[in-house]
């Protein structure tokens, strides 16, 4: 198999159920396929507990999907030997949304930084200290951070150090778990600023996953919506904006913050009612009717499969050609 | 605990080793006491200034130049079974926390890291073991390997095994939650390798805590299994079995059980502070940032 033919990852109907107390499971992650193709940007984007977090942890296989399988290049590494999966799943790399957390607080930066060198074990310590070096100079680390214990460092020092560290092992994707939703606005634009330069430089895939859709919409080629561990609307980053074709999306992208005074804002924003519904009793039918004001009746009884409606986007809504005009309609009223 | 002073000791740290020493005194201090009991048991025919087991008509005769401690109720001079008991008392403590660690670590890391039912079997055991009296239990131990002081001690290891497995279970399972694990096993670590890493390190800290608690509570379940004769046997000293027979003396001899009873007490206390500071060492966030 030639590993270009493939994507690089390819998530085929992936379903995480995680047991809660007796008899009971949460889905956390229902039903997903996504196709994320070398070199590009992938953005998942969703509010908190939609199951985007755990569908990136499937994507690196540090949960095991109840059903369906997750592709690296045309392989499930699930179904490799032990140590082949330990080899292969090198290339697959993931950054935490908390990066004090993600390093080990008894190891000081440069051995956190060497570790998948270690794990490698192919070269000498020396080889490995300078090659581990060498990876936090990228990020913007001198060696006066090598000595350093985590906690001595700053938020986004740290996040640095969990990059230099998945950095050297030349990974093909990075997973970037809200990588920068911990951190100050400035410090978030410096990292994203890194990540991209780094991206050009190694000729990188990010999965990136984030509930700020303004983050994804700049950095992402494709971005996928997901409301309660199912993907609601898949479309290239640049006709989303505007040409977006769930009521979610639109509801996202109207609690974008814009940076105008509120008399000069469009007044076009969309409270949604309600709680994100539990994922362990989750509606029937379309998961969002709970919480859409277009739902009819057959929200209710049918749920609506991902449709293609134009070239690369695809959407999971039964009024996705009319819900626009009834918008418009709304405000027209009000 | 003898394994993290090593570490601490090798060379190129020998010296941020004396700077800590110079730097925390309770930890000096505590070092150097439990330095001189080493020394005193291995010299201890040198310094004893009578046998420990020869006994004289002069019974419970108070402290004076011949004899330093006075003598017991056989006639024994004090301060030599002290010395001679010094070896003993060691031994024994290091012995039980050493069985308990060797039995209660690996288990209790089992049971936190694997989950499912070996998790569960390990938990209903150590709840089994737990719900004896511990002092019961090491009767029925020792009754079982047989008397003498090894074996006593042994059984007080056992008895502390549940405690030490519980400690560290609980311990282990909040490591292993730790994203860094996670990460570790992103690099494709092995499991033996993330535990060596990274559970061990950051979960045995309240152990060696405990370690030091124990080693003190040893010294004192052998001066309560020597009390049962399940100990030292006589006529050879140890400190508990001294407390036990100056015990019995207590109302016309009080002194019989200071010395004894201090020595074991000091003894506890510097396992206790030596544990405290070493805690403090060995945590980096608690260094002063350089």
């Amino acid at each position: 198999m030639n590993k270009q033919e493939h994507p690089i990852i390819q998530a085929e109907n992936v379903t995480v159920r995680f047991p809660v107390g007796r008899r009971k499971t949460l889905t956390a992650v229902d039903n997903v396929s996504i196709s994320v193709r070398r070199g590009e940007t992938f953005g998942l984007i969703g509010e908190s507990g939609s199951g985007k977090s755990t569908l990136g942890r499937a994507i690196v296989c540090l949960e095991r999907p109840t059903k369906g399988t997750v592709l690296h290049s045309g392989q499930d590494l699930h179904t490799l030997p032990r140590a082949a999966m330990r080899r292969h799943r090198q290339q697959y790399q993931i950054i935490f949304q908390d990066p004090a957390a993600a390093l080990d607080p008894r190891m000081t930066i440069l051995r956190s930084v060497r570790e998948p060198l270690d794990v490698e074990g192919k070269s000498s310590l020396a080889e490995r200290n300078a090659r581990a070096l060498e990876m936090m100079g990228k990020v913007g680390l001198g060696p006066a951070f090598a000595g350093l214990y985590p906690h001595q460092l700053s938020g986004g020092q740290k996040q640095r150090a969990c990059i230099a560290r998945v950095l050297t092992l030349q990974p093909s994707l990075i997973v970037c778990d809200e990588a920068v939703a911990a951190l100050d606005v400035s410090i978030q634009a410096e990292i994203l600023n890194l990540l991209a330069d780094l991206q050009q430089e190694f000729g990188l895939t990010y999965l990136f996953i984030t509930h700020n859709i303004g983050v994804v919409e700049h950095i992402s080629d494709t971005v996928a919506v997901m409301y309660l561990g199912q993907i609601i609307e898949i479309a290239p980053a640049d006709r989303l904006a505007e040409h977006y074709l769930h009521p979610y999306t639109e509801a996202l992208l109207s609690a974008e913050p814009v940076a105008l005074p509120t008399a000069m804002r469009p007044d076009r924003r969309i409270l949604l009612k309600g709680e994100l519904p539990s994922p362990m009793d989750p509606p029937s039918g379309c998961r969002f009717r709970t919480r859409c004001r277009h739902a009819t009746e057959l929200c209710a009884a049918q749920a609506p499969g991902l449709r293609e409606l134009a070239p690369g986007h695809l959407t999971a809504c039964h009024h996705a050609e009319t819900f626009r005009e009834k918008t418009a309609a709304y405000e027209g009223v009000s | 605990m003898d394994t993290t002073t090593k570490a601490i000791a090798t060379p190129g740290r020998f010296i941020s080793f004396l700077n800590w020493l110079r730097s925390d005194l309770r930890a000096a201090l505590s070092l150097g006491y439990l330095l001189l009991l080493v020394i005193v048991s291995v010299a201890a025919p040198l310094i004893a200034t009578h046998s420990p087991i020869a006994q004289t008509p002069d019974y419970l005769a108070p402290a004076d130049a011949t004899y330093l401690l006075g003598t017991d109720d056989l006639g024994r001079d004090v301060f030599s079974r002290v010395i001679y008991g010094t070896p003993m008392s060691l031994i024994a403590s290091f012995t039980a926390v050493g069985v308990g660690l060797a039995i209660g670590l690996p288990f209790g890391m089992m049971a936190g890291y694997m989950g499912g039912w070996v998790d569960i079997v390990i938990s209903r055991v150590i709840d089994t073991l737990l719900s004896f009296p511990g002092i019961v239990l090491a009767v029925a131990v020792t009754g079982a390997l047989g008397i003498g002081l090894t074996n006593a001690m042994i059984a007080v290891g056992i008895v502390f095994a549940p405690n030490i497995a519980r400690l560290i279970r609980i311990q282990t399972i909040v490591v292993k939650n730790q994203l860094y694990v996670d990460a570790a096993r992103s690099f494709g670590m092995p499991v033996h390798r993330i535990i060596l890493r990274h559970v061990v390190p950051n979960a045995i800290q309240p152990v060696i805590v405990q370690v030091t608690v124990m080693l003190a509570g040893a010294l004192l379940a052998e001066a309560s299994l020597s009390f049962l004769g399940l100990g030292v046997q006589p006529p050879w000293p140890s400190w508990g079995q001294m407390l036990a027979r100056g015990y019995t003396y207590m109302e016309i001899a009080p002194e019989q059980m200071y010395v004894p009873g201090i020595a074991i007490l000091l003894t506890a206390l510097a396992y206790n502070g030596l544990g405290e500071s070493l805690r403090a060492r060995l945590d980096p966030t608690r260094r002063a940032g350089r």
